[in-house]
């Protein structure tokens, strides 16, 4: 069975990228376009992992990595940040909410690819 | 509002986008896949089995070739055999001549007796009748001799004809067979320069294409930069009345600024994803090939399909030949095997010839002491001095007959070795010939190849003929560049109404501490440039887990 990818991203050009980029290596992957939205799929459903950006609207990303963490089915999922921030300070906020990872944009389909492989391993 | 509205529009062009080069990235895969099928199919042609067909026939040439030649030598070591042979008949004819002096002296010895005294008369007479004995033992061994020579004159002679008159027509049926035989593997390997072409660059295209591909995704997440950027200029364009800690006309000039940088970044963003699809083009363009030449390729292959038939054909044929050898071969030994039998047994008559001449040479001797004790038998004496000489002459010849029947021996017997060495090889040779070969595979290399190359071009011109109509699609450069350029004179317009500011705007500083810093190395990423710094990381990666400067697992 194919392993679950949680895509969320307040811009449809970046979910649509990484649906097709797991989507080709065989994962399943489900958008969401803000935190508040990544956050109620998440709960209604289950996944494998999480890649997120930081800097959405309603809810950002590290408000929802947060609140997964707080959830006892997302406690150890790999959560990655996929984002354009890539300041110490920011990666160490990530890191303190509960992000596994950080990947700044732009990023080579093969780069995600391999992440996404690792965590999930 | 139409910034709003390029917004979205340029976002669902942007995912249009991404789903029609997701489509050109199948169809990329699909021609990886059928290079590596045409790699394939060329590997036919130096797979095991090719290389055996194609050495089984070259093998076939050779060893009919050697054959031929080396049977010819032998012929002629066989001819020298027999020439030995009828020297060593004359040298069994002195033999025989030597037996007329040897009766002759054995009549005398009857007549001398005579004269003798009754008792002298029973011992020369004895003497007589042994000599009678040995002479007559001579003479059978002479006519055995005779027989066994001209035996062997007539199985060399025998040999040596039937080696000529094979020879002469295999030689011109051999020349045929190695003609077409290297002929035919010479089409086999021949290949056409039009497949040639394909063969060479279609990894190399296929990589290519897939490496345009892969480029063109990277490039399209320029577009959420290019979002948050505008959406950060709108909402500070909104705010420009309202904020009072920066005075209107600067936060307008930095707008006006921003603007700029971002038609800068919407242009080269368009004009990175137009390289890399025009990259696509041309190596798809590459591959898509000409479709008239069908007729050209079907000719191809049939020539080649052709040639494997051929091949298989002779190699039938060179089997046959190679049998024709083995006929003559196993005839030859048939003949000279027999010698080495007759030269043994004709040994022994030797050694009995000897024999009986050293028993004459003693009966010659008793001759001698009887007649020193008979005074009137001194004609005896004289001729047990012939005897004993005639004796010893047909001992000399005795010894070099049996020295040249083995010297005979020795050559026929190394003539024979060698006969049966080259008929084991030819035996084999033509074994391999008649195994049964996967010609069908060899022959259905080339149409499939042609049939593959052909999907390749299909595939190419697909893909080819998507990324132009997709190039052509793309607005969001134009409305870009239309709208941010409409904007400028507006905020031309707008400055004029708001009174000079009275701290001009330091415009390098502000855009370094613009808060859309990331934006900027983004962008610098993606495009290069002197904005491109290293990214800072919490800590170094472990061994194993880099995945490059903007990745980091925690």
């Amino acid at each position: 069975m194919a392993e679950r990818i949680l895509a969320v991203d307040d811009s449809s050009t970046m979910r649509q990228l990484v649906n097709m980029t797991l989507t080709r290596s065989g994962y399943e992957v489900v958008e969401a376009e803000d935190g508040s939205a990544g956050l109620q799929k998440a709960s209604a459903d289950s996944f494998d992992m999480v890649l997120s950006d930081i800097n959405m609207p309603i809810m950002g990303g590290l408000d929802m990595v947060r609140n997964l963490r707080k959830l006892a089915q997302y406690k150890f999922t790999p959560i990655v940040l996929v984002t354009t921030e890539s300041q110490v300070e920011k990666k160490q906020e990530g890191k303190a909410a509960g992000a596994t990872g950080w990947i700044v944009k732009p990023c080579e389909p093969e780069q995600l690819l391999a992440v996404v492989t690792k965590v999930l391993r | 509002m139409l910034l709003n509205s390029y917004l979205r529009s340029s976002e669902n062009e942007f995912v249009s986008l991404i789903r029609a080069l997701d489509a050109c990235w199948n169809v990329a895969e699909n021609v990886q896949k059928a290079t590596a099928r045409l790699a394939e199919l060329t590997g036919v042609e130096s797979d095991s089995e090719t290389v055996a067909i194609r050495e089984s026939m070259l093998e076939g040439c050779k060893v009919f070739r050697k054959f031929l030649d080396h049977i010819q030598v032998v012929s002629r070591q066989l001819d020298l055999a027999a020439q030995e042979t009828r020297a060593v008949l004359v040298t069994s004819n002195h033999l025989r001549e030597d037996l007329a002096p040897l009766n002759h002296i054995a009549f005398h010895f009857r007549l001398e007796s005579c004269r003798l005294s009754p008792e002298d008369t029973a011992s020369i007479l004895g003497i007589y009748d042994d000599m009678r004995e040995v002479l007559g033992g001579m003479t059978q061994s002479g006519d055995s001799q005779d027989s066994t020579l001209s035996t062997i004159l007539g199985k060399l002679s025998t040999a040596t004809q039937t080696v000529e008159q094979a020879s002469s027509s295999y030689a011109d049926r051999a020349t045929v067979s190695e003609k077409n035989i290297y002929h035919n593997l010479e089409l086999l390997l021949t290949v056409p320069p039009d497949l040639a072409d394909v063969r060479s660059k279609a990894a190399a295209v296929g990589a290519s294409i897939a490496d345009s591909i892969r480029e063109a995704v990277k490039v399209l997440q320029g577009h959420d930069a290019i979002r948050q950027r505008l959406e950060h200029i709108l909402g500070a364009l909104a705010r420009v009345r309202t904020d009072s800690e920066t005075e209107p006309g600067n936060a307008l000039l930095l707008q006006r600024h921003q603007a700029k940088c971002v038609l800068e970044m919407i242009v080269n963003t368009g004009s990175r994803i137009e390289v890399e699809l025009n990259g696509v083009i041309r190596s798809a363009q590459g591959l898509a090939g000409d479709s008239s030449d069908r007729a050209a390729a079907e000719a191809q292959v049939e020539k080649f399909e052709e040639a494997v038939d051929r091949l298989a054909s002779i190699s039938a044929g060179v089997a046959e030949l190679l049998t024709g050898e083995m006929k003559i071969g196993n005839f030859v030994l048939n003949q000279i095997e027999p010698i080495d039998e007759l030269l043994n047994a004709n040994s022994g008559e030797l050694r009995a010839l000897a024999h009986s001449m050293k028993r004459l040479k003693r009966l010659a001797l008793n001759v001698l002491i009887s007649a020193d004790k008979m005074p009137s038998a001194r004609g005896i004496g004289v001729l047990g001095s012939w005897t004993s000489e005639a004796a010893e002459r047909v001992l000399k010849l005795a010894k070099e007959l049996d020295e040249k029947f083995g010297r005979l021996g020795a050559t026929v017997e190394s003539q024979a070795a060698s006969i049966t060495a080259d008929v084991q090889e030819v035996e084999s040779c033509r074994s391999g010939l008649l195994m049964p070969r996967a010609y069908n595979n060899l022959r259905n290399s080339r149409r499939d190849e042609y049939d593959e190359v052909n999907r390749l071009n299909e595939k190419a011109r697909e893909l080819q003929q998507k990324t132009e109509d997709l190039l052509k699609s793309l607005k969001f450069v134009d409305e870009g560049s239309r709208l941010l350029g409409d904007l400028d004179p507006t905020l031309e317009v707008l400055l004029t109404l708001y009174p000079k500011p009275e701290k001009p705007l330091d415009l390098n500083a502000a855009s370094v501490g613009y808060t859309m810093q990331g934006e900027r190395e983004v962008h610098a990423a993606v495009f290069g440039g002197d904005e491109k710094k290293g990214l800072a990381r919490l800590s170094e990666p472990a061994e194993g887990q880099d995945y490059g400067d903007n990745v980091e697992l925690f």
